[in-house]
């Protein structure tokens, strides 16, 4: 007899960031699900749906409406605050992601990091508020809007560099911390405008990647912000970090943020294990490999991995390819169901 | 079907089967997907796309995989399959670029013939029926240091991209047996090279990949 659905999306995700119970476990993107072909079906093309409201809401909205993902995100890219900053800009093509020039940064010392005034005025800013208010009129209490905005770690490579930064830490740590202070403000500038719009939880991204950073420089210079994001800002937050994590995610755990969006090059099993109850998980399909050039049946498997560790929310890893096939990203969803189907 | 229906996602999968080829942007229309999706070796022609001649474009892409691959229109006007009933997957890829990225002036549907890009030979491609299969022979002409070394390196690339079947240094055949004439004539330049074409493959796999690396977070 197939289990019955007895929840919303919303509720359901909701429920999952708070460690409450849920009828089946949640779909969610954290970090968007955006291709090039549900960006044909709703005629809102990259890069014109990074920068507007309306085109923004269409295409996020298809995450839902065609996926059937209990969550919608409308912030593709990690660069929106850094266009607002000022930062130099190569907006791409419909099929590849927009990106700072970082080999041309803005900033070189801590003098330099001052958040604009009209910060949240800017283009950039205003097309993720704007298709959250949207999004929020035309769904309502029906499906989880998850707002997304970036912390300090990831501003800091966008505006002084990956290098010059990453030196930075090693040179003087103290007025790391300080820089990463200032800009922390940018984060909770957007978040809080995102809450205000509508957003129901909010995901971090802050790379402090496992192939550049150790677990400790994550202690060191970003368990205390994230800590405090997690007192200040009024919404679930998702940490988002790429990467092989384990050996920072005891330390993640103790941050009281809601969950972690973790990357398919940490096991789930062994990553359930690491954060032990301390943190929500959120994962960990690969994008690359397996949706990008393999099949539903080897994303099927990834979902029953994930289910069996007991993660609490399925998604892709990260922000997934803009080729990526349908069939795949339809299959998770798919495999949760019948999951659930035969254990529930 | 006579005409580009609305479906939404899932009915496509569900009508049509996956997706095998997706080109992201047709340089030739407004910059829109085409997807490539097979069920029970029929493959059918989609956009999701609504502009305004997009049907027209499809009848256009779906008349060039006739002309440049050999495929065959079944009863419905955006399905093909080959008519040997195989799928060929490998060489479909290249069809299908070949049919959507390319203009019908860049066309050469009679030229069997091509100049190697690693030396001054010319290539040259011939075919004939040997017992029950269609056997397709690689022979060069002109000067270079080892003739016999880039034939076999030539031999490589119709095995690799083409999915043939290897029978001697000199020859293949594809695995149905049945000749397709178009399809070894769109997998020939790209046997010459196949370290360039597997850099391009893997620019292209990359190209909308968010990482670590195409976001600049990485140390190399």
């Amino acid at each position: 007899m197939p289990y019955e659905e007895t929840m919303t999306s919303k509720e359901r995700v909701m429920n999952a960031l708070a460690g409450l119970p849920v009828d089946r476990t949640p779909v969610s993107n954290p970090t968007n699900v955006a291709t090039v072909e549900l960006m044909d079906m709703v005629d809102a093309p990259f890069p014109d749906s990074c920068r507007d409201p309306e085109l923004n809401a269409q295409l996020a909205a298809t995450g839902y409406t065609e996926l059937g993902y209990d969550s919608i995100q409308p912030y593709f890219t990690i660069i929106q605050e850094s266009s607002a900053l000022g930062c130099e800009m190569q907006w791409e093509q419909k099929d590849n992601w927009p990106t700072v020039r970082m080999s041309n940064p803005i900033w070189k010392s801590e003098s330099d990091v001052k958040i604009p005034s009209n910060f949240l005025e800017h283009r950039d800013m205003v097309s993720v508020t704007g298709a959250i208010e949207i999004l929020k009129k035309q769904f309502g209490d029906e499906v989880a809007i998850i707002g997304k905005s970036m912390g300090p770690w990831t501003l800091a490579y966008h505006v002084f560099g990956v290098e010059t930064f990453l030196l930075m830490t090693i040179d003087d740590p103290a007025m790391t911390i300080r820089i990463l202070d200032k800009l922390k403000e940018a984060t909770y500038l957007f978040a809080n405008a995102q809450i205000a719009a509508g957003a129901d939880a909010v995901c971090i991204p802050d790379h402090a990647t496992g192939d550049l950073v150790s677990g400790e420089y994550y202690k060191r210079f970003l368990q205390d912000i994230h800590t405090e994001m997690a007192d200040e800002i009024a919404a679930p937050l998702i940490l988002h970090i790429c990467g092989r994590t384990l050996d920072r995610m005891p330390y993640i755990a103790q941050t009281g943020m809601a969950s972690f969006h973790f990357d398919s090059r940490n096991d789930p099993q062994e990553a359930m294990d690491a954060v032990d109850g301390g943190i929500g998980l959120v994962g960990n399909i690969n994008n690359p490999e397996t949706l990008y050039s393999r099949g539903p049946e080897q994303v099927r498997e990834e979902v029953y991995a994930c289910l069996e560790a007991g993660v609490q929310m399925i998604a892709p890893e990260c922000a997934i390819p803009l080729q990526t096939k349908l069939q795949n990203l339809l299959a998770i969803p798919d495999a949760v169901k019948d999951w659930s189907a035969e254990r529930l | 079907m006579t005409s580009l229906e609305l479906l939404s996602a899932r009915e496509v999968v569900d009508r049509y089967g996956d997706c095998v080829e997706l080109v992201p942007m047709d340089p030739n229309f407004h910059d829109i997907s085409v997807g490539l999706y097979e069920r029970d070796g029929i493959s059918t022609v989609w956009t999701f796309s609504r502009k305004p001649g997009v049907e027209e474009r499809m009848r256009d892409i779906v008349a060039r995989l006739v002309t440049l691959g050999g495929m065959e229109i079944t009863d419905t006007w955006n399905q093909l399959r080959f008519p040997c009933g195989h799928l060929h997957t490998r060489p479909l890829k290249f069809l299908t670029t070949a049919a959507i990225e390319r203009t019908a002036e860049r066309d050469r549907p009679e030229e069997l013939q091509i100049q190697d890009s690693k030396s001054a030979l010319m290539i040259d491609l011939t075919g004939e029926q040997v017992g029950d299969r269609y056997v397709y022979r690689v022979s060069t002409t002109g000067e270079a240091r080892n003739p016999a070394l880039r034939l076999r390196a030539i031999i490589a690339g119709f095995v690799r991209y083409g999915e043939m079947e290897k029978i001697d240094d000199t020859s293949v055949a594809f695995p149905c047996g049945q000749r397709h004439d178009g399809l070894a004539r769109l997998i020939l330049p790209y046997s010459r090279n196949i370290s360039a074409v597997e850099d391009a493959l893997e620019a292209d796999a990359m190209r909308g990949q968010m990482t670590t690396s195409t976001l600049g977070f990485a140390s190399t």
